[in-house]
This record gives structure tokens, sequence and C-alpha cells, in this order.
């Protein structure tokens, strides 16, 4: 090879190791792209994915796949693993989590119903949540100690129901236009996001706000939130199809991703998680997959 | 002494310059018939003979030889007219740059620059559908007095209204609500708009058109006392709505006892389905963002003013919620565009995603820089995205 062919050689790598690393980190972005939860056959895609769970005992990633009523497994590493639909019941899956026990909550948007799913026990039990006598609308959900916390999407309030699903309390924003979009637990807090006000609400498991924290940056449709462990907020933004990473203060720190179909690329996002192993998990529900991405 | 007369000199050019430049100023009423700038209300720099304040006497690269394009202009010295903050409830004219669409730049009969002689005959130079004749008008309304309720360039409120409309309402007619509304003012006033028209109605007490049957029937048919009507009453007769709503994506909307009455009225309106507003209004009181998105785009979809043509309003569990996937909704209309297209559908995968490909792999609906609404360059950008050989 002459010293010219060389030096293209070189060029041509040096551009595409560049191509590469920049699909996630542009922007002073620390987050790398590192694998897609997908399918693997061609045409089989997931459709319209809307939640990403981990189990982190069994090392496994679920998604629920509401268009094909079923949820996806995969092992850590992202190899896909099976499709389900518990004995074809499964309508509309939304959210869900996994208890101590093994038995999986799922939020059935085609029945309104926070089903319990026993495996073992061969066993399905829909159940029709009620606060203070009127029927809620689960939407986000989460599983803290015995307690579930439910996101209400006609009052936007996120409530707490024991593991009988008795309604013990709410955390509420009456001032917010549409209440909450997304929450999450981290740090005995729930953080709260209000998607027209763009601003996080921090609230102790008293259900006293504690904090508002306003979100100063360019957001136009906000749909999920993450915190990690150096207290820094994440802000899925369905629209913008980015992700803005804000400081305690509200300060936008960087912001990354694009819109597109392409690998690291977004449309119409969903879910936001941070998985036990630090890494950032993007529910891209128009692409039919998950982005994990790490630093 | 060369010093001191190359001084006097330079003295002399400048003093000289400045006599044919002030005459200059002068000199544009020579040819340009001065009565056609005079009027009730004269622009400042028209009155104070600044025409150069505004054109170059000589060459410019904008129509009617302007320094700047109208807007930059307008800006130099009315640079409060408009804040930064949000941009989207901006009147359109005022966010296009377009401040010729109300005001005449020299002068005019009416207060503030208006083109028209009355305000409300500027507005309804665009606002044509508003031009209607009512049984029972709303005063201002038919005294063309629109900057009565609303903002002629920005607001920080629905409809470029001056404050929330109740506090509107209540700052004429505290009076009548007293007689007409039991309970007030002790129970505090809301939501005005869901009964009556704010510009008039062929109905006494300017009622909306369509009234709600339960409601024009008996109140009791909803309401029990005080208690708040959530949404599974609507159900009750509007049962397949509840359908709609148990999809993936739907609009159960936050912070209400009933997600319903957030885009319809329950009691009156001037739409057969009872929405609130026009539905594009309805739609852009959240989703503003999505209209800001494609208003300014060179090329937009020309039917996006009724949004439910494509969404399924209530819900689904397509994308964007749409009512089907991207080729059941645009083969609505674009029924022959399977024949001659790319190929679409059952077994044609997008290698991006590995997702079936239709018309929205390659179209974004709404609108973008790109002929035909593509999402990138028909030219190459776009093609080369999956066949990368080429």
């Amino acid at each position: 090879m002459t010293p010219k062919n060389k030096f293209k050689v070189c060029l041509i790598l040096f551009f595409y190791v560049l191509g590469i690393g920049s699909i996630a980190n542009a922007g002073g972005s620390p987050w790398t792209w590192l694998f897609s939860l997908k399918m693997v056959k061609v045409g089989d895609q997931m459709m319209m994915p809307t939640a990403v769970y981990v189990d982190e005992e069994k090392e496994r990633y679920y998604v629920t796949d509401p268009i094909r009523s079923s949820l996806h497994s995969f092992e850590k590493n992202g190899t896909y693993l099976n499709t389900f639909n518990p004995y074809n019941k499964l309508l509309v899956p939304y959210d869900l989590v996994r208890d101590d026990e093994g038995i999986f909550w799922i939020v059935e948007r085609g029945r309104n119903s926070f089903s319990k799913i026993d495996l073992k026990a061969k066993e399905i039990v829909t159940n029709s949540l009620e606060r203070d006598g009127k029927k809620i609308f689960p939407d986000r959900i989460a599983l803290n100690g015995n307690n579930f916390y439910i996101l209400d999407k006609v009052s936007g309030d996120i409530l707490e129901y024991d593991h009988s699903l008795k309604f013990s309390g709410s955390f509420q924003c009456k001032e917010c236009q549409n209440g909450f979009v997304d929450f999450v637990i981290k740090d005995h807090s729930i953080w709260a996001l209000d998607k027209p006000g763009k601003k996080v609400l921090r609230f102790n498991q008293n259900r006293e706000l504690e904090r508002t924290i306003l979100l100063k940056g360019p957001l136009s449709f906000p749909v999920a939130l993450e915190i990690d462990k150096s207290g820094l907020i994440y802000i899925l933004d369905s629209h913008q199809a980015n992700i803005s990473v804000f400081d305690q203060s509200g300060v936008l720190k960087y912001d990354f991703l694009a819109k597109g179909h392409n690998l690291g690329r977004l449309y119409y996002p969903k879910d936001l998680l941070l998985d036990p192993w630090g890494r950032l998990c993007v529910v891209d529900s128009g692409n039919g997959r998950v982005e994990v991405f790490s630093r | 002494m060369k010093m001191i007369r190359l001084i006097c000199y330079i003295s002399l050019f400048l003093v000289s310059s400045s006599v044919v430049y002030a005459k200059a100023v002068v000199d544009c009423f020579q040819c340009h018939e001065k009565s056609a700038f005079q009027g009730k209300v004269v622009h400042v720099p028209v009155a104070k003979g600044q025409c150069i304040s505004c054109h170059n006497p000589h060459v410019a690269r904008f129509e009617g030889l302007l320094q700047k394009q109208t807007s930059e202009l307008c800006n130099m010295c009315h640079d409060k007219v408009i804040s930064q903050e949000d941009q989207t409830k901006i009147h359109k004219p005022v966010r296009e740059g377009n401040c010729l669409a109300c005001h005449a730049p020299h002068a005019s009969s009416a207060k503030g620059l208006l083109s028209e002689k009355h305000q409300g005959e500027s507005c309804y130079n665009c606002h044509v559908d508003l031009v209607k004749k009512y049984e029972y008008p709303h005063e201002p309304y038919s005294k063309g007095h629109c900057n009565a309720c609303h903002q002629p360039h920005q607001s920080d409120q629905y409809q470029l209204l001056v404050v929330v409309p109740e506090k509107l309402c209540e700052k004429c007619h505290a009076e009548d609500l007293s007689r007409s509304h039991k309970g007030y003012p002790g129970k505090k006033l809301r939501a005005c708009l869901t009964c009556h028209s704010p510009h008039g109605s062929n109905k006494q007490g300017m009622i909306r058109d369509f009234l709600h049957a339960p409601y024009e029937e008996d109140c009791s048919n909803c309401h029990d006392g005080d208690t708040e009507v959530g949404t599974e009453k609507c159900f009750e007769c509007h049962d397949e709505v509840r359908t709609e709503l148990y999809g993936s994506l739907n609009h159960m909307i936050g912070n209400v006892i009933n997600s319903c009455v957030v885009c319809h009225s329950p009691h009156a309106s001037d739409d057969p389905k009872f929405f609130r507003n026009k539905q594009a209004q309805v739609c852009r009181s959240c989703h503003n963002d999505t209209f800001a998105g494609y208003v300014d785009k060179l090329y937009s979809h020309p039917a996006t003013e009724s949004c439910g043509d494509c969404h399924a309003v209530h819900g689904s569990s397509q994308m964007a919620m749409l009512k089907g996937d991207g080729i059941q909704v645009c083969s609505i209309c674009h029924k022959t565009q399977g024949d001659f297209t790319h190929p679409v559908g059952e077994g044609i995968y997008d290698p991006r995603n590995g997702l079936q490909m239709s018309c929205v792999t390659c179209h974004y609906p709404h609108g973008t820089d790109y002929k035909y609404n593509l999402k990138l360059s028909g030219e190459k950008d776009l093609c080369v995205q999956c066949h990368m050989g080429y």
C-alpha cells in the first residue's frame, strides 16, 4: 500500500470512528449508543412500544407492545428472548412493574385495568381502580416497597395504593394545567413532571412538596423524566426527539439525540429509564425499539 | 499653513454636503405628492420629513427603496411591541413581520396608524369569517372595537385575549351576572364561553347555537347538587368514545374531574360536536408547538385546519393518535397514490428501523421545507437514507 493510500484509509477510518461516536454524544453529551432492544426478524418489529422495565435480579428487560398486545423480553446484553401475551388475555399493555414475588402488574389500557399477572399460578386478575368512589385511568406506575404509585391520567395526580390496592393518598399539583405526565421515585422522593408548566416537582414520602424546579431550556413536548445518581434531571421531549439534561437549579447542562429513523435517532419517543447498570434506556415508540446508551 | 488650508477645505466640504443632504430630505416631496402623506395621524418620521430613516433615496434591496425588511425597520423604533418569551401566542401578521397588514406606514385617519378607518375593518380584512350579522350581537363586536377584548400583537391568553375570559366578561357584565346567574357573585364565575358566544348569536343572551340535549332538558340529567360530573357520566350516553379513549394514546387529559369538557362544552356550542371553539383552535390550546412547527414551512398540508380528518381525536393506538396506520389515513384522500408510489405496505420494510413502510416514512404530513412535504430533499438526501449504494 502506497503512503498516499495508507493516508486515505486512515482518513476514512478516522471519519468512521468519529461518525459512530457522534451518534449520541454530540453537544457535550457523555452518552454513547450501546445497543437497541429490538426484534431479530425483519417485519416482526415491536409496534409503538410504550414502556421498558428492568428485572434486576433476573437481569432482563421487559418492553410493552400495546398494538400487538404483548410483552417482549431481552437479556441484559440486549439479546432478544421472547414475546408473550399471557394466556392471550393481555389487552393494550401500557406500563408494567414486577414485585418481589415475580408477579407482573400491568396497566392495560384496553380495559382500563391495573392487572395482576401471576405466571406461576397461571392467573390473571383485572382491577378497576377507584379513588373516592370515582374510577381512575392508570397511566405510569412504580413500585416502592409494598406500595404502588400510579399516575391517574384524568386528574394528573400520582396516587398511592397498598399491595391490596387500597387507596392511601395522593401527590398533587393544583396549579399545573394538566397535572403530571410522568414521575420517578429516587432517593426516597417522588419527582414529577409537569408538561405544560415545564417544571419538576419533588415530594417527600409524606406527600409534601419540597421543591419546584423550573426547567430553563427549549422544551417542546416533554413526556418523561429520570434522575441520575448525581441528581441530574433527564427530560425526554417527544416532539423534539431529544433528551435535555438539567441540574438541580433547572439550568440546561446539555442536550443530545435528534429526530430520525437511523440508529441512535428517535421518532416520537415515549419513555425513559436509567437501568440498574447505569445505562439510559429510551423507549423509541415511532421506530419500534428501545435505544440503550452508556457512558 | 498647508494644514490650516486642508482643515478649511474639509470643513467646507462637510458643511456643503450637509446642506445638500438636508435639501434632499425636502426634495422628496417635489416628486412625491405631499398630500398623499397627510392624514389625521401622521407617522413621526414622515411628519419630521425624515423619509431616509426608512427609505434609501438612491438604491435599496427591498421594495419601496426600504433600507431593511419592513418588520426589521419597524422594530428599530417599535421594539417593545412583542416579547420573545412565547412566540406561539403572537398575532400571525406580527409573527410574519407583516406590520403593513394592519398599519399604514405614512399616514392614516385612524389611531395607531391603522390602515382602515375603523379598527374592525382592519381585522375583518383577514378574519372574513367573522363578518356575520347576529340578531343579538355583542356591542364591542358590532362597533368593531375588537381591542376591547383582544390584544392586536401578542398576549399570554388564548385567542389573544386581554385577560382570562371570565375577568374580561366581569369587567362590563357584573351587574347582569347577579341578575341572571344564581349564586353570583358568591360563586366564582367560570367558563362563560361554554354557553355564550363572544361575538353574537341569534339566541337571546348570546347563547351559542347548539344546546346539549340533557342540558336543554334538565340540569339534573348530569348534575347531582354541587358534585362535579366525572368522565364516566359522559360515557353513559357516549359509550363509543370510551373504546377510543382506551387506546394506547388518548386524550384523557389531566387535572380535571372530567376530561371530556377540556375540549367539549357540556352545555352549548356553535359546533354540532360541541367543541369549545373551532377544532384547530381547541387542539392548538395544548398543541401549540405542533402548529408552530409547520405554520411557517414552505410546503404544508392544505387541510390542516381540521385535525380530526387524520387524527382520532379521542384516542388510538396508532402513531401520533392517527385514525389508522400511515397508509390507511393518507389514502382516505390520496386514493390513487398506491398505483405509482414508492412501494409501501405489507412486506416492504424500512431498513433503518425494520418497520413497515408507509406514506409517513418519507412524508411529514403537517409540513416541511421540502416539496411534497418530504422529510428531506427528494433530490437525493431522503433517498440515500436507505438506498446508500446510489
